[in-house]
């Protein structure tokens, strides 16, 4: 497939989306941020973990949402099932587990007052049982949360009753994903970014590629195809229901440095796009605050968690294949350092944009047609935040 | 020590004088690649380079996670020029200087994970 390096061509596919400028105060208002905290993070899929997490019976991780204001403990238990629950004592809702991960043997127990459950939930020991009144234990187990599992991605639903299963939300982007080879990636590296920026603002600056000849110039510069203005355009722009990935062609104009053609030899398998890839780079935007970004062989995935209206905690992750030798770790060294820098400088570009915008001076933002993915995740947030409205 | 006198393996000792960027953590080499002058990365990393193909085929021959001491420092080596790559080759990065890079935690370092 060759890039189409025409003009206007996503507005013709996506005449919902309209060309008007799109509207700021989403960005920094709190009482937006309210109405997106009920809409979406208490309603949507979202992605707190990964199977190879826990993998052993008993095995758990707390995953602390402040924006939906709690926090999931996620285990596998002594069957093997994966399930979430709130993590909260039945007794004085404390929370019931205060390590970040690890193994229970059977059972956790609150520190609080001793209160245990099993790895299904259930109430199995109340201390001075006898001095309580009418205690019923069998109802009084750990409040669930709908979890279910998507190639090896952990999603937990904080809607005590999900309008959609985890299948149907993912739509389209599982069929399209299908035969990836999730399962033989690990998570080698990983950063987690404290910003003061607001969660959709910092999507919106990975969510297009109009910007890496500038912003990228040292990092990532002329990696995809571009045209005769030096303007690199989109491969596909493709949407499946709330969720959507572009896709960029490698440019022929690539200047391979002298530690890319060494990484290239050392550990070819982290070059070679996968099947399931459309172009050289895919980035999905698995709402609503998900990443899932295919380059070559590797993938990376981000996870935005907001803080407040103005705050974001930025969970990126790079899976590759493991590294069998030290070629292989330092291919994938050399991989890692130009990602990490590139994010290194988006992040900036991210505060910069957020500690002027409160100002009111500019309401709203330009896009281009390029910019389509900007427009269209903004329509889908404003969709859920007047869905929920009624 | 080896009996060269090189804290890298011998036939890697003409890397001696770079033995100050062999550090075991990423926030060490990050730390290094900022304060260091561009020329000095760029001179180390045109010694290096030339190199890779013999450092990886003789780091190879071990194991990963059960190095000798020197092979271990001259890997340690090899992944800061991995880190420097892009800069000694298409320079410094203007927008790495307005953000803390500290900021970036690597959780593959903190062991807490």
């Amino acid at each position: 497939m060759k890039t189409d390096m025409g003009n206007h061509r996503w507005v013709k596919e996506n005449l919902d989306l309209g060309t008007d400028p799109v509207p700021l105060e989403s960005c920094y208002s709190d009482a937006h941020y309210q109405l997106e905290r009920e809409a979406i993070f208490k309603r949507c899929w979202l992605i707190v973990g990964r199977v190879e997490e826990i993998t052993k019976p008993g095995e758990f991780f707390v995953k602390d949402l402040p924006v939906a204001d709690t926090s999931v403990l996620v285990v596998r238990g002594m069957d093997g099932q994966v399930r979430a629950f709130h993590n909260m004592c039945s007794h004085r809702a404390n929370k019931v587990v205060w390590d970040e991960r690890g193994t229970c043997k059977r059972y956790f127990t609150c520190p609080f007052h001793n209160w245990t459950y099993d790895t299904t939930g259930a109430l199995r020991f109340v201390t001075d049982e006898v001095n309580f009144f009418n205690l019923k234990k069998e109802e009084l187990g750990l409040t669930p949360v709908a979890c279910d599992v998507w190639e090896g991605f952990i999603f937990v639903n904080l809607d005590p009753r999900p309008r959609e299963s985890l299948l149907e939300y993912m739509g389209g982007v599982a069929d399209q994903l299908k035969g990836y080879p999730f399962d033989q990636m690990q998570e080698t590296y990983g950063y987690s970014v404290d910003e003061r920026v607001n969660w959709k603002v910092l999507l919106d600056a990975q969510n297009e590629v109009y910007h890496l000849p500038y912003l990228h110039k040292t990092t990532f510069p002329d990696f995809f195809a571009d045209n005769d203005h030096r303007c690199v355009r989109n491969l596909a722009f493709r949407r499946f229901g709330r969720h959507c990935v572009y896709s960029t062609e490698r440019s022929d104009k690539h200047k391979v440095i002298r530690a890319e053609e060494f990484a290239l030899k050392a550990d070819p398998m982290s070059f070679v796009a996968a099947s399931t890839m459309i172009g050289a780079f895919d980035f999905y935007t698995i709402f609503p605050n998900s990443v899932i970004g295919f380059l070559g062989g590797t993938f990376l995935h981000y996870r935005l968690w907001p803080m407040g209206p103005e705050q974001t905690v930025w969970e990126i992750r790079l899976y590759t294949r493991k590294p069998k030798n030290a070629g292989e770790v330092l291919a994938q060294e050399f991989l890692k350092a130009g990602l990490r820098d590139t994010l290194h400088e988006d992040a900036g570009s991210h505060e910069r944009t957020q500690s002027v915008l409160k100002s009111g001076a500019k309401k709203h933002m330009i896009l281009q047609d390029e910019e389509v993915q900007i427009r269209f995740f903004h329509k889908m947030v404003d969709d859920h935040v007047r869905a929920a409205a009624g | 020590m080896t009996g060269t006198g090189s804290v890298f393996p011998s036939e890697f000792s003409d890397l001696e004088p770079y033995r100050n960027w062999s550090v075991a953590s990423e926030v060490e080499r990050l730390r290094l690649r900022a304060d260091a002058p561009d020329k000095e990365l760029r001179d180390f990393y045109d010694a290096i380079i030339p190199r890779m193909e013999k450092i990886t085929t003789y780091l190879n021959g071990f194991p990963l996670g059960d190095m000798p001491n020197e092979a271990r420092r001259l890997f340690d080596l090899a992944k800061f020029a991995m880190e420097i790559a892009n800069l000694a080759e298409n320079g410094r990065s203007p927008g790495a200087l307005r953000f803390d890079v500290a900021r970036f935690t690597p959780m593959h370092e903190k062991g807490a994970r």
